[in-house]
């Protein structure tokens, strides 16, 4: 898990950061865009590369309203929390948003 | 309901149009938000399609690299089959001129076929690029060599601009065609798992 989490960005760490704030509840790309600062750009490379690392899952989810459509969710494994632990342990690790933790 | 920005929708619609395999689910997420943000922000549909670039980069590097090759080296790749074939006399002496003289039309449209063929999605690209570059390539040498000017050269021996024109769209049914080869063996012949 060392090798993994320290292979881990700066930015890849501030998504597993706001999906752990979210605990177990679902955050759509639009949301962690605008907790994290990353444009799309940047976030979605990043969402496929955590998700193939089983760092986070991902559903659609149902439109909260009729009409709109269903939109792709993210939620952070245990896997990420615990990458985020290991994360946190070590003295270089900057985390976004601040107060995760 | 906000209006919906029309250069906005056109970005969303080039970021994820024929996504590469494995990553249509991922396109459809990126679109899913930009239908669900109220504003339809240019700024994102943009970043969704340097996303999908760099996908496009990551899937298909090789057959782009080769490509850029073709494209950069079409003169000599095209001539030296003929030459060398001319040269060990595999081809009847009375059948070079005519092969140099049609070659230059059926050369680009195969390799247009070809390229389109092996990647139906870039049948567009292909057939633009490969016969403004070859064109662009004649004309210089022909401009070098000969010292005539650019306005001189008479592609399919019209004016330069409609033997442009007639080359170009020789090419792009040529790349259309060989979309369509491509496509119907990608259905009939799926990838392994």
């Amino acid at each position: 898990m060392a090798g993994l989490t320290r292979r881990l960005s700066a930015q890849a760490l501030a998504v597993l950061a706001d999906l752990a704030l979210a605990g177990d509840g679902w955050r759509y790309g639009l949301e962690i865009s605008g907790a994290t600062g990353l444009k799309s750009g940047s976030l979605y490379p990043l969402l496929i590369r955590l998700s193939e690392r089983g760092l986070l899952e991902s559903r659609w989810l149902d439109p909260e309203r009729p009409g709109r459509p269903a939109r792709h969710a993210y939620r952070i494994t245990s896997a990420g929390k615990a990458a985020l632990r290991e994360a946190a342990r070590q003295p270089a690790a900057t985390l976004k948003p601040q107060g995760a933790f | 309901m906000s209006r919906r920005p029309a250069f906005a929708e056109w970005l969303i619609e080039l970021a994820t149009a024929s996504p590469p395999p494995g990553r249509e689910e991922w396109a459809r997420a990126m679109r899913a938000e930009f239908e669900a943000s109220e504003t339809r922000h240019a700024g994102w549909a943009l970043g969704c399609l340097g996303a999908a670039i760099g996908w496009r980069l990551k899937s298909d590097w090789l057959y782009l690299l080769v490509f850029v090759a073709v494209v950069a080296f079409s003169g000599q790749i095209m001539w030296t089959p003929f030459f060398w074939a001319a040269k060990a006399h595999l081809i009847p002496h009375d059948l070079i001129g005519p092969l140099f003289q049609y070659g230059r039309f059926l050369v680009p449209a195969g390799v247009c076929m070809g390229f389109a063929g092996v990647r139906p999605r870039y049948w567009a690209l292909v057939g633009l690029v490969l016969p403004l570059v070859f064109v662009g390539q004649g004309v210089l040498e022909a401009a070098h060599d000969f010292h005539t000017s650019v306005f001189d050269v008479h592609p399919f021996n019209a004016t330069l601009e409609v033997g442009v024109a007639a080359l170009v769209g020789y090419c792009l049914v040529a790349a259309m065609i060989g979309r369509a080869i491509g496509s119907m063996l990608t259905t009939r012949l799926p990838r392994r798992a």
